[in-house]
């Protein structure tokens, strides 16, 4: 393929126009993208088809005309004779502020693959005419002002692989045939072919569809992502989707689905993700959950479900995140969570859960995020003293006993919450070690002795210790002296803030926090802040407030599009880490350069011509390979990112999983499974390495290891970066005398590797 | 067990690889290094297979290696996929079981058969500069459903074969995409295809006109024929096709007059006869096609009898191409009930008389209106300024005459895709005449009185709120530094 791009930078008009002060030597296939172009697409583009069509004549094999003008501040709409470009395949103009309705013109276009109208201001209907098409592949138009519905002649789209629709203003019902889609479905009683099947995802996530979510999505084998999420779906969950052996993905949280969680969900054996939240779901929680051995999230929050926690979901080994807030859930803490080593993130709160906090909890070496708020939970605080990052929120329960000295091993721990609890005894010396602590609040206790152990907390931001017992001095050195200027007798009743920091009046969420915190501790009596200076911040919101209005609703300034997806430009202020699977899930930037010392010397296990690649272990414990690519192209990093998305959203059984990557000041980095074996080219320098390495079978079964041998070779030939390098087919079906495949080995592997 | 579906997956993989040689891709570079990691280390957990299954008899087995080596000779298909063809497929290759009614015994068949690389995610197996349409395609494959071929027969020509009547009875869909060198008269294709949904022969090297047995695909709900070397008349029988939602005759060389029965399509969507040689009258029957919403009649040699007025009758259109036929006359006053029209190209067609100001009336959808190189004379509606989706209008190359009557909001606006030059008498007001798209025309003498009340609200109420907010900005930071 031919590949050429324009640098369209110097160009001093705004608008461009293509085909007439053009080159006429003009490059079949043109990426325009994140060129900061402005500016309407002009309807001469449908003038190229002159060129291309001369170019065809030349006998030149031109198979792709690429139109990529993504990423720009395009608008008007979509012209209407693009539909003269009838070699075109791709036409990716997302992220514009392209306006109208899309037009069936579109269907005029005989080779169009990929169609990514995603992110700009579309109305209208979709037209059902561009469903007729034998080999569109990818439909994105999610993120514009589309209406009406979905039309059944979806499924005209039998080349269809990836179709998101999200975030428009869809109504009306899923298509009750849509099962019968070729194009989502595979026939026939058992999945023989599913091996073969690549990812399908159904996304309609984020529209206003209305009904039942119709029984015969459990007869779509190939999902792999079933997200019928943030819409107005009611009934029950049909218990046909337990069916979906080979999703990974199901979401239906913030719906209107009733009745209970059926057992058979307890079936989707790759199940990785499982959303139910915000429903209105009743019943228990089915123990046949526990089957899910690979979830790694679970989410029923905010439902109205009874009974126990089942004991037995400590078998999903893999789960991660766990969130049964705002439940009736009763019974107790199963101690056999302590199983759960990968878990991160337990959320138990608001719910009616008796009993103590077993002390197994303690062994989830992982958890930083603890809360069982608002629960029945009594008995004494166990020591949780191996969790060093926890997050903890054991507020309004009946918790007895004395705050524990183990907290002090909490090194890492930010927000501990012991609020409303009968805790006693005095507030531990040992919490002064807590040096990252911003937030801590024992308020409604009966807490005796003096708050002096937490003056040495340099982090603490908020203190509440009102309602106790607490006698004694406040100390007025180190952080305290920024609570208030003012020594207090006892019983201490204060509730501190720390304004200082917040800049100017740019946090103005910060800002409303404070004043309300504020209210409340002027109706204690307890804080003196001037009049004035309640005024001065009163006013001054007010005003950023307005003046945020105005921004808004100014008619010239339309605001930017708010997107916080993966598509947005990279900033180099704080180095993103795009995450793409979910093993990498809850990890930042940030903790990657923790866990590997900055990427240090030691965590390299290979290096290569384009990169370096390191081993990190992640959270949940797994390895993953770093790739670090050498190269730095500014002009080519949003292609990279792009590319990289497509890539990372590929999921094949022969394929290593992209599981994110990042772009960062150290490098490019990318995220693969680890795979155990080593490098390649060990493999090739070692004795029959390979054939071991591969299958230990196979040598039973393959007489000739030179042979096997020499694929290996070949594959590695086949991947050299200039095209005249690689062995043509010819080269590889006659078996002879490949040019780099001669005996010398040495020279071969100087040459691949 | 287990054995087996290692060796096999190996094989699958390394198809994988060859098959990328053939399919050159920005992405290819780094699937292959991923590919080609994981061939040497693939430790995954093996997919156990749930029950027995049947399998493909090695006779049917033995015919699709032979249509695969038709395809592309260069790759070793036996050797690569030497198991059940029907578990461990190509891309491409489909398969479905059959229950016998009388003895419950079940087979499997091939039901699907798909040629040409399409997209990473589509990797039909890839055609070769040397493919050829093996004839057992035709006779051999007694449940065939799909047969599918895109770009495939690109170089050495390769002739329709003899097609016997006999094939295609289970036949749903019949798809040729881009093979120029696939060449023959479809008379050849065409056979009783009763239970085919979709005929797709586009961009081929197919000739000859369409035979009446057309009529039988009594199920089709899509042909698309254009971009071949079709002639002759369209056959009346296309009307026994009551299902038909979609017909593509485009980019051919058809004549004679469209057929009147065309009318009697009560499911038609699409109707694109555009760049054919079709003369005559544009059929008052095309009235009754009332599900239709697009109509492309452009670049024939439609005669003198105007734009059809029975346009009015078709609610549903929502665009109408008629453009390079010298159908004449004057736009007719049909736009009432058209008011989901988004596109009108009506250029080139030989329009005299005035627009009818009723266009921008009722035509509140309408982005896209094209009305250049014709003889249309008088002022331009003011009411063209009103619409809200207007986009592109070119009025290039006319007789227009007085003040185009467009606010400074709206010229901005639709920008550049305004297009007037070429009409000698239409003049333009000096403050908003330096935009190129205006060059030629010329300045208006003497400013209109009347000014567009659009622009004179709107920045007035844009200065006042500036003002206002100015204001109010300086009275907040006098407060809080008081």
């Amino acid at each position: 393929m031919w590949t050429m791009y324009y640098d369209w930078t110097d160009a001093t008009s705004s608008d461009f126009v293509f085909g007439e002060g053009s080159p006429a030597t003009m490059s079949p296939s043109m990426s325009l993208h994140y060129l900061n172009l402005d500016g309407e697409i002009s309807p001469a583009i449908g003038d190229l088809k002159d060129l291309i069509t001369l170019g065809l004549q030349d006998g030149l094999n031109i198979a792709c005309v690429i139109r990529d003008l993504s990423f720009n501040e395009l608008y008007g709409d979509i012209p209407f004779s693009i539909s003269k470009l009838k070699q075109l395949e791709l036409l990716i103009l997302k992220n514009n502020q392209l306006v109208g309705p899309i037009p069936s013109t579109l269907s005029q276009i005989p080779n169009l693959k990929v169609l990514d109208l995603a992110q700009n201001r579309l109305s209208g209907e979709i037209p059902r005419l561009i469903y007729w098409n034998e080999v569109l592949q990818y439909l994105g138009l999610r993120g514009n002002n589309l209406v009406g519905t979905l039309s059944l002649d979806i499924c005209q789209l039998t080349g269809l692989w990836y179709f998101d629709v999200r975030n428009n203003s869809l109504t009306g019902s899923i298509p009750q045939n849509i099962g019968n889609c070729t194009a989502f479905q595979l026939t026939g009683e058992i999945p023989f072919n599913i091996g073969f099947l690549q990812v399908a995802t159904l996304s309609l996530q984020g529209n206003r569809l209305l009904g039942k979510i119709p029984s015969v999505i459990g007869l779509m084998q190939a999902l792999a992502v079933l997200d019928l999420s943030s819409n107005k779906l009611t009934g029950p969950i049909p218990s046909i989707l337990g069916n979906l052996t080979y999703t990974e993905k199901l979401y239906l949280h913030n719906n209107q689905l009733a009745g209970s969680i059926p057992p058979k969900l307890g079936n989707m054996s790759k199940l990785h993700y499982l959303e139910l939240n915000d429903n209105l779901l009743t019943g228990h929680i089915p123990s046949e959950l526990g089957k899910l051995t690979e979830l790694y999230d679970l989410n029923v929050a905010n439902n109205k479900l009874e009974g126990p926690i089942p004991s037995n979901l400590s078998s999903c080994t893999n789960l991660n995140s766990l969130n049964v807030h705002g439940n009736k859930l009763n019974g107790t803490i199963p101690p056999a969570f302590e199983r759960l080593e990968s878990m991160t993130y337990l959320n138990l709160s608001s719910n009616n859960i008796k009993g103590s906090i077993p002390i197994e909890l303690s062994r989830i070496g992982n958890l930083d995020t603890l809360d069982l708020s608002d629960n029945e939970i009594s008995g004494s605080i166990p020591s949780l003293g191996d969790l060093e990052h926890l997050l903890k929120n054991l507020s309004r329960n009946r918790l007895t006993g004395v705050i524990p000295e183990e907290f002090a091993n909490l090194r890492s721990v930010m927000e501990i919450d012991l609020s409303y609890d009968n805790l006693s005894g005095v507030i531990p010396e040992e919490l002064m070690q807590l040096q990252n602590m911003f937030l801590l609040r024992l308020e409604n206790n009966s807490l005796s002795g003096d708050v002096m152990s937490l003056s040495g907390c340099m982090s603490l931001t908020i203190l509440n210790v009102s309602d106790n017992n607490l006698v004694g001095v406040i100390p007025t050195n180190n952080n305290f002296s920024r609570f208030s200027p003012d020594r207090f007798d006892f019983p201490i009743r204060i509730l501190s803030l720390f304004l200082s920091e917040i800049p100017g009046f740019v946090a103005i969420g910060s800002l409303l926090h404070a004043m309300n915190e504020y209210s409340f501790c002027s109706s204690l009596d307890a804080v003196v802040i001037s009049k004035a200076a309640i005024l001065g911040i009163a006013l001054g919101a007010l005003v950023i407030l307005l003046m945020i209005l105005f921004a808004a609703c100014h008619p010239q300034n339309p605001p930017p599009f708010p997107d916080g997806s993966l598509d947005k430009p990279v900033t180099y202020s704080r180095p993103k880490l795009v995450i793409l699977h979910m093993n990498m899930a809850l990890h930042v930037y940030e903790d990657i350069m923790r866990m590997t010392e900055n990427l240090s010397e030691k965590y390299i296990i290979g290096n290569g011509a384009s990169s370096t690649v390191y081993k990190c272990v992640l959270k949940n414990c797994k390895p993953v390979a770093i790739k670090r690519l050498y190269s730095h192209c500014p002009r080519c990093l949003k292609e990279f990112e792009t590319e990289l998305e497509t890539v990372g959203s590929i999921k094949h059984r022969n394929l290593v999983c992209l599981q994110g990557y990042s772009l960062s000041p150290s490098g490019n980095l990318l995220f693969y499974d680890y795979m155990e074996n080593g490098s390649l080219w060990d493999l090739l320098h070692a004795d029959n390495a390979v054939m071991e390495t591969v299958d230990p079978e196979i040598t039973e079964s393959c007489k000739d290891l030179g042979a096997a041998k020499k694929v290996f070779q070949l594959a590695l030939l086949c991947t050299k970066k200039h095209p005249s390098d690689r062995p043509t087919m010819h080269e590889v079906t006659q078996d002879q005398n490949i040019p780099g495949m001669s005996s010398n080995e040495e020279n071969i592997m100087g040459k691949c590797v | 067990m287990a054995r087996r579906q290692q060796i096999n997956r190996k094989s699958s993989s390394s198809f994988a690889l060859l098959s990328f040689i053939f399919s050159p891709s920005r992405m290819m570079a780094v699937l292959l290094k991923r590919l080609l990691f994981f061939s040497l280390v693939s430790t995954l957990v093996t997919i156990s297979l749930q029950q027995e299954q049947p399998v493909l008899n090695s006779a049917e087995q033995d015919l699709v290696y032979r249509v695969l080596s038709s395809i592309n000779s260069a790759i070793p298909w036996h050797t690569l996929f030497p198991d059940d063809l029907c578990s461990y497929p190509p891309h491409g290759v489909v398969c479905d079981y059959f229950t016998d009614p009388t003895t419950k015994n079940v087979t499997v068949h091939i039901t699907e058969l798909s040629f040409g690389y399409v997209s990473d995610f589509t990797p039909n197996p890839p055609c070769y500069p040397d493919s050829t349409f093996s004839p057992l395609l035709v006779t051999s494959f007694k449940h065939l459903r799909k047969l599918f071929f895109y770009q495939c027969f690109t170089k050495t020509q390769v002739f329709i074969p003899e097609i016997p009547t006999t094939f295609g009875s289970s036949l749903e869909e019949l798809v040729f995409i881009n093979n120029p060198a696939f060449v023959g008269p479809i008379s050849g294709i065409i056979r009783n295809f009763t239970s085919l949904k979709r005929l797709v022969l586009t961009g081929n090297g197919i000739y000859g006109s369409i035979p009446d047995a057309i009529g039988d695909l009594v199920n089709a709900e899509e042909i698309k024929l254009s971009r071949n070397k079709l002639s002759g008349n369209v056959s009346v029988s296309l009307s026994k096709l009551k299902k038909l939602k979609v017909l593509d005759l485009s980019g051919n060389g058809f004549n004679g007059n469209v057929p009147c029965t065309v009318g009697n399509l009560p499911e038609l969507l699409k109707l694109d006869l555009s760049s054919n040689g079709f003369s005559g009258k544009i059929p008052e029957s095309l009235s009754n096609l009332k599900a239709l919403e697009f109509l492309d009649l452009s670049y024939n040699r439609f005669g003198n009898f105007g734009v059809p007025p029975f346009l009015a009758e078709m609610p549903g259109l929502k665009e109408v191409h008629l453009s390079g036929n010298l159908l004449g006359g004057e736009i007719p006053e049909i736009w009432v009930n058209l008011g989901g029209i988004v596109g009108i190209g009506f250029s080139n067609v030989g329009l005299v008389g005035e627009i009818p100001a009723s266009m921008g009336v009722h035509l509140r959808n309408m982005c896209y209106l094209s009305l250049d190189n014709n003889k249309l004379q008088g002022k331009v509606p003011k009411e063209f300024g009103f619409l809200e989706f207007v986009n592109e209008i070119n009025l290039e190359n006319n007789n227009l005459s007085g003040r185009v009557p467009f606010s400074a909001n709206f010229t901005a606006k639709v920008g550049e895709k305004l297009r007037l030059n070429g009409n000698p008498e239409l003049c333009v007001d000096e403050k908003w005449s330096h935009g190129k798209n205006f060059g030629e025309l010329k300045k208006c003498c003497n400013p209109d009185i009347s000014k567009p009340v659009i622009f004179i609200g709107t920045s007035h109420s844009r200065m006042l709120s500036s003002s206002f907010l100015v204001l109010f900005l300086f009275w907040a930071l006098f407060i809080v530094f008081v």
